[in-house]
């Protein structure tokens, strides 16, 4: 089963698309509701004129419904977030923010998953083991 | 001259020292109006999650 991060599911939105399986766990929900309904996202139009747009809180809701409707949702129960805190500690860069990011690692990892889909290519391939994996259609 | 759009970096004897970065307005529009917009690239969506975890943590700061 594939893990999706955040980053994923804002690529499959945009192509208008929906994961046809998988996992992903809750706070993805918070963090892809955060930016959709908060500082939105930065466009490029047809022109190279940059635009930022977000969505109202409503539209929102529906739209990460639909999103996830075929993703089993798998959280980190509160020793397995306290244990990661200890095992970020002895990897090299995991701090700061990128933390939030070693979670979705550590989440798709305890939970068996085959593969993350993300963008982030850079920062969990040196996170985690797991094959990696740019979101396409058909997933 | 700077174009609008672009980010800035200003440097002093090489060593970065402040980034400007523009200012978009968001505007709030319907999900197929966002899709349809333009080009979102990989990059941009990275940025997105990085900036709303930096928001979340000055709005909970102290």
């Amino acid at each position: 089963m594939r893990y999706w991060d955040t980053a994923a599911l804002l690529r499959a939105w945009k192509e208008n698309w929906v994961p046809t399986g998988g996992m992903t766990r809750s706070h993805t929900v918070a963090e892809w509701m955060a930016i959709q309904t908060g500082r939105g996202l930065v466009y490029r139009t047809p022109q190279g004129q940059l635009v930022k747009r977000n969505l109202s809180p409503r539209d929102a809701a529906n739209e990460i419904r639909a999103l996830v409707a075929k993703l089993t949702f798998r959280d980190l129960k509160p020793e397995e977030v306290l244990e990661s805190t200890e095992r970020a500690a002895g990897l090299p860069g995991i701090q700061g923010n990128s933390f939030h990011d070693f979670l979705h690692v550590r989440a798709a990892e305890l939970h068996g998953a085959k593969s993350i889909v993300t963008l982030n290519f850079t920062d969990y391939g040196r996170m985690t083991q797991l094959p990696l994996e740019a979101p396409k259609q058909g997933m | 001259m700077i174009h609008a759009g672009e980010e800035v970096v200003l440097t002093d004897f090489g060593r970065p020292v402040a980034r400007i970065v523009p200012y978009l307005q968001t505007v709030t529009v319907s999900p197929a109006e966002a899709r349809g917009t333009g080009h979102l690239e990989d990059a941009a969506i990275l940025s997105a999650i990085e900036e709303s975890r930096e928001d979340r943590a000055d709005e909970t700061a102290g």
